[in-house]
């Protein structure tokens, strides 16, 4: 069985949301059970370059230790963000 | 309070009418000593003048034979003074006639005791006819307070009907494709059914149903009601309304007190339908008699969950084909027949999947057929939504109700901010920018992709063009903090000659509104487009590429300090 995290992103995320969301995503994958770390983005209204900027980066990391990265929860014009910068090439969307 | 306690706090008063004073005095003196306050009257002219007074006596001990009349006489007197509140009477006689005691007895005497006086038999009546008193005083008290509680509760049960049609007359919009049924019980027990069009041209749907009844359950809708309208109205996604709405509730109703609801957004653009469902019955899109999809409540009801524990995921479902949706309130599913049983959800199948043409007229004439009365135990609410239907019209600003007639209107604007020195490092442009045009009734999620624009024109301007920090830094985890400590420091050698300036223009164009985004820097010029030629890594320039990819145009003035969007309103 999978075991999966989910990370609850704040309703502004970009650099401010920068220090939990390092240390959130270095706890999850140092966690041997975690396989999966998903960003939950239903809380999520505003939205920065930074904030995608640093969800690649983390998805790299993630990659490099066979973990997989998902969003869920992103509607409206910050599902059209995520589509735009072509997160769904390397995230997928649950 | 029970009459011992009465009895036992207040001392009663008794009068003694007797014209001879040794007896007068011995059954004072007797009473006095099991109790009692006393008052002698040795006369009928004394006796009557005495209750004349309006002096308050709990019994009274009366003689037949007074010197200057009988105790008929007085009791005729009496039956005058005190016809509402006529104390008892113990006639004192030795006639034992029962012509005689008929006549005492018809002129309102309640007990009687024979000359000689057996002192112990006296104190027996006068004590049971006290407590008989005092019971009577207490049960008229109570229902004095019963009275007034219950005038207390038709007004509360007023308030709070008056709420709820209050707010159903306020958020009436009649939308084509939405067809709502709403059966209030007896008394308004909180179920309450909203439909609304966002400035997007998207509907909204709320199905809400809150504990308890009457003005306890309108206090609970209205905040819910007040939300729901305001962020429609504003063009927000369904997930911060109901965050929003289970913030007020958990924080400003007791704890007890929580409203389940459903909430729905049609977003035709993408021809999804998005639910929330928080402890409502499930909910259902239907194709021709077909159940295609359910929408279970996967969330507690609004109100109990704490912010950080409350999960605002909606369940989003593909519309296809010509179908409806059916939501309804337990008060449907729970109505009872004569015999007992409810209506259930197998019942509520039935109907839905023998595919009526009228879905809520056939639910609605069942339910009266299973409930054999139209006077329902609790609040009855279905809703249809049949999304092909309905029509609304797009607009960007949100509508302006002004006595029920919609009112939209475009004014051009022009808003420009400078900000220099050590502020720069302090004062958020983009929330500031944001605030003004919500202020302005720029709808939502135009706002949201205003905000996301001016972020990384204004950061670009202060990293690369005040701060002059390359964006290099940033390809690792690691770079991406060193990044933001060097931002920080390089903050402390602002001086005011560093400075950023922000215009936003909403102009017309060709008959087409569009929104101009201008901002300058003081710095000597960043360019972008050798980086964006060299890098074509996600990780790089993406900010500039999001900008472009929203925007109309996007110009970037020599020698690259001045960069200019424009964003066109589909």
């Amino acid at each position: 069985m999978t075991t999966s995290a989910t990370i609850t992103l704040p309703n502004r995320f970009d650099y401010g949301f920068h220090k939990d969301f390092q240390r959130l995503c270095t706890e999850n994958l140092e966690n041997q059970d975690i396989k999966e770390i998903i960003f939950d983005f239903s809380r999520v209204e505003y939205l920065d370059s930074a904030a995608l900027g640093m969800m690649l980066m983390w998805q790299r990391r993630a990659a490099s230790s066979s973990k997989k990265m998902s969003i869920r929860g992103a509607k409206g014009a910050t599902a059209q963000i995520l589509e735009m910068a072509n997160m769904q090439r390397i995230f997928q969307f649950i | 309070m029970p009459a011992e306690i009465i009895q036992e706090n207040i001392s009663h008063s008794i009068l003694v009418v007797d014209d001879d004073l040794f007896l007068n005095e011995l059954f004072c003196h007797f009473l006095q000593s099991k109790g009692f306050l006393t008052q002698g009257a040795s006369s009928l002219k004394e006796a009557v003048a005495f209750i004349e007074q309006g002096e308050l006596t709990d019994l009274i001990l009366l003689d037949y034979h007074l010197g200057d009349g009988t105790g008929l006489n007085f009791l005729a007197r009496l039956q005058q003074v005190a016809s509402d509140n006529m104390p008892p009477v113990i006639m004192v006689s030795t006639n034992e006639d029962p012509v005689f005691l008929e006549d005492c007895f018809n002129a309102g005497v309640t007990d009687y005791v024979i000359k000689p006086v057996n002192l112990s038999l006296l104190a027996l009546k006068v004590s049971a006819l006290i407590r008989a008193v005092a019971m009577q005083r207490l049960i008229s008290l109570q229902n004095s307070e019963l009275a007034r509680f219950k005038r207390d509760a038709e007004r509360e049960e007023a308030v709070a009907k008056f709420t709820y049609e209050y707010l159903l007359r306020q958020n009436n919009q009649v939308i084509d494709g939405v067809s709502l049924w709403l059966k209030p019980s007896s008394s308004f027990s909180g179920d309450i059914a909203i439909a609304k069009v966002s400035p997007g041209g998207d509907l909204y749907f709320l199905l809400a149903d809150a504990t308890g009844h009457g003005l306890s359950a309108a206090i609970t809708v209205m905040p819910v009601v007040s939300i729901f309208n305001t962020m429609v109205a504003k063009g927000f996604a369904i997930q911060p309304i109901v965050i929003e709405m289970n913030r007020k509730l958990e924080r400003d109703t007791p704890h007890d007190r929580f409203v389940a609801a459903i909430v729905v957004h049609i977003e035709r653009g993408r021809n999804e339908i998005h639910v929330w469902n928080g402890g409502m019955p499930t909910a259902y899109w239907l194709v021709q008699g077909g159940i295609i999809q359910q929408f279970k409540s996967q969330h507690m009801a609004l109100g109990i969950l704490e912010d950080e524990h409350f999960d605002a995921n909606v369940q989003t479902w593909k519309m296809t084909g010509e179908g409806s949706f059916l939501a309804c309130s337990d008060g449907l599913l729970e109505q009872e027949n004569p015999a007992g049983k409810s209506f259930d959800k197998s019942r509520l199948l039935e109907i839905m999947q023998s595919n009526p043409p009228q879905l809520l007229e056939a639910l609605t004439a069942a339910l009266a057929k299973h409930a054999e009365t139209d006077s329902y135990k609790d609040d009855v609410s279905v809703c249809v939504i049949t999304p092909a239907f309905v029509t609304a019209n797009k607009s960007l600003f949100r509508e302006k109700v002004i006595q029920g007639n919609i009112e939209e209107e475009f004014s051009e604007f022009f808003w420009q901010l400078r900000i220099s020195g050590k502020k720069l490092a302090s004062c958020e442009l983009p929330p500031l920018c944001n605030k003004f045009l919500q202020y302005l009734g720029v709808e939502q999620s135009f706002c949201q992709i205003i905000f996301l624009i001016v972020s990384e024109m204004v950061s670009n301007a202060l990293d690369h063009g005040v701060l002059q920090l390359d964006s290099g830094i940033k390809e690792n985890p690691e770079g991406f903090t060193y990044y933001f400590q060097e931002r920080e420091k390089r903050f402390s050698t602002l001086t005011n000659k560093d400075a950023i300036q922000l215009t936003l223009r909403w102009e017309l164009n060709a008959g087409k509104p569009q929104l101009v985004v201008i901002v300058e820097d003081s710095g000597n010029g960043y360019d972008f487009s050798k980086k964006l030629a060299q890098q074509d890594d996600l990780l790089f320039g993406r900010g500039l590429r999001m900008i472009k990819s929203l925007s109309q145009s996007v110009e970037i003035f020599p020698p690259g300090n001045r960069i200019q969007a424009v964003i066109g309103i589909n």
